[in-house]
């Protein structure tokens, strides 16, 4: 479903995030991109779903060239999570997850926070989903880090995307809510069939949840393999 | 994976996004601004019955823009802002002492805490304007009672800034600092004013740009600059002129805005 041909990023600083990648995905697999910090993963995440724009190469989705006009489309059929959740923390958690419906609201009404009955709803079975259906009408603030990335997760999830991008979904989570986190996306993944391409840097979760391992360092990949295939020597690799 | 609810269930957890408390919110603010407004016997619909007739008028005698005494123009222009930058840095000079010892994690003692924090009340509570007004009368026309008018007030608040700043600085250093047998006075040359610097010429910029805006309106009690000009052409009904002395403050404005937000950006 996902084609990276060719990628290549490097920031104004002078600083090369991808020197080349190519990369396929294919529908409902859970692929984990394992490197250190600064390794290129998070630009790669981010250059899927157009918060970075690639110097060059290319991208498809299904098929379809991610470009400047295609990238409205595909940012529909898309959610993202993020390490440090980036939830609007004044306003409810019901609201947060409804703003992952703005792409498909009226401009002018959702300005006022008025939604259909029918995205409401949504946004209840997607906090359902995640477990925190009771928790919809309280301030975003109120809620600890596994909960807050749980709205996170439901704010993706309730446009019902083909692909999910998770960036460092648990960097900022302690131990029971990382496995929380994960045992949840897993869910996700088998049970919604939503493609999953999760960026993390603890090998034990990549081993444990993954379908797939790509391994990257310094902006290349250097192991693509499934996850029973990861040695040490390959570990060495990425984490060099 | 435990069982979900159904579409039926969730339906029960619904709530409008807007409810009547907000509303009720609404209302009562409207009905507390119509009260204001009934009890300034303010009518609106005036604005729009003679209002636009005068305002053509006025702007009418405005037009077009006398500039046949535009260097004499420039020249108060020039001294307003003068009369701001020497404002400005006799407020920075009283602020420091001033935003030291109003601030309560470094104070000496609570009397003088109190002191200082009461000139610093009192001088931010005064408009420079009263203020000119007064000073004018004690030392008689001029740049002078401006620029003091101009210290004095924006003193009260730059040296609330740096005692607020100094209030929130990160306790770490001083800790550090502390624990390794340095003085009071060490610690605030070593550990507190290097933590406000950047605030501290972020907010000198902030106040020289505030001032010169100010200082425009100084000469209309009679404190020089072009707040002068524009009350004597007021006065002589010469309404081309003060739409002039609008455009070159206007103008001057503009310039000194972006250069202190550029020079304030570059600080950061």
């Amino acid at each position: 479903m996902l084609k990276i041909k060719k990628l290549k990023k490097i920031f104004p600083n002078g600083v090369k995030a991808i020197r080349e990648i190519d990369l396929n995905i294919e529908a409902g697999e859970f692929v984990t991109i394992l490197g250190p910090s600064g390794s290129g993963k998070t630009t790669l995440l981010r250059s899927i779903n157009g918060l970075e724009t690639i110097d060059s190469g290319q991208i498809l989705f299904q098929n379809q060239i991610i470009s400047e006009k295609s990238l409205p489309n595909i940012q529909k059929k898309t959610g993202m999570i993020f390490q440090e959740f980036n939830l609007v923390n004044n306003i409810s958690v019901i609201n947060n997850v409804l703003s992952g419906l703005l792409h498909s609201s009226s401009r002018f009404l959702s300005m006022f926070y008025i939604f259909e009955k029918k995205q409401k709803l949504a946004a209840l079975e997607a906090l359902d989903t995640v477990g925190l259906l009771n928790k919809a009408y309280s301030v975003s603030n109120e809620l600890s880090g596994g909960q807050r990335q749980r709205v996170g997760i439901a704010r993706a999830i309730v446009k019902k995307p083909l692909l999910l991008l998770a960036d460092e979904p648990v960097a900022s989570l302690d131990p029971v809510a990382s496995i929380s986190i994960m045992n949840l996306l897993s869910e996700i993944n088998k049970v919604f069939k939503i493609t999953i391409i999760c960026n993390l840097h603890q090998t034990d979760l990549a081993l444990k949840y993954s379908d797939r391992i790509v391994g990257i360092n310094n902006g290349i990949i250097v192991f693509n393999k499934t996850n029973k295939q990861l040695d040490q020597k390959s570990l060495k690799k990425i984490f060099n | 994976m435990k069982k979900k609810k159904s579409l039926f269930q969730l339906e029960k957890y619904l709530r409008n996004q807007w409810s009547i408390k907000h509303l009720l919110i609404f209302i009562i603010f409207i009905l507390f601004l119509s009260l204001i407004s009934a009890d300034l016997k303010i009518n609106y619909s005036n604005l729009f019955v003679d209002g636009p007739k005068y305002f053509v008028d006025i702007i009418d005698r405005m037009t077009p823009p006398d500039f046949s005494n535009l260097s004499e123009l420039i020249f108060s222009m020039i001294e307003t802002i003068e009369m701001a930058i020497l404002g400005t840095v006799l407020a920075i000079f009283l602020s420091i002492p001033f935003g030291l010892l109003s601030a309560r994690n470094i104070t000496p003692n609570y009397f003088i805490f109190f002191i200082a924090r009461f000139f610093v009340v009192f001088f931010r509570a005064i408009p420079e304007f009263i203020m000119a007004m007064i000073l004018v009368i004690a030392i008689g026309f001029g740049a002078m009672p401006g620029v003091l008018a101009l210290g004095i007030h924006t003193m009260g608040f730059l040296a609330k800034f740096y005692a607020e700043d100094i209030e929130h600085i990160n306790k770490g250093p001083i800790e550090a600092l502390k624990s390794s047998g340095a003085s009071k006075r060490q610690i605030i040359s070593f550990a507190v004013i290097p933590q406000i610097i950047p605030s501290f010429v972020a907010n000198n910029f902030y106040i020289l740009d505030r001032n010169i805006r100010m200082a425009t309106m100084l000469g209309i009690v009679g404190a020089g600059g072009i707040g002068y000009e524009l009350q004597s052409s007021f006065r002589m009904f010469e309404y081309q002129k003060v739409s002039a002395i609008i455009i070159i403050i206007f103008i001057t404005i503009l310039i000194i805005d972006n250069l202190s937000s550029f020079i304030r950006s570059k600080i950061k």
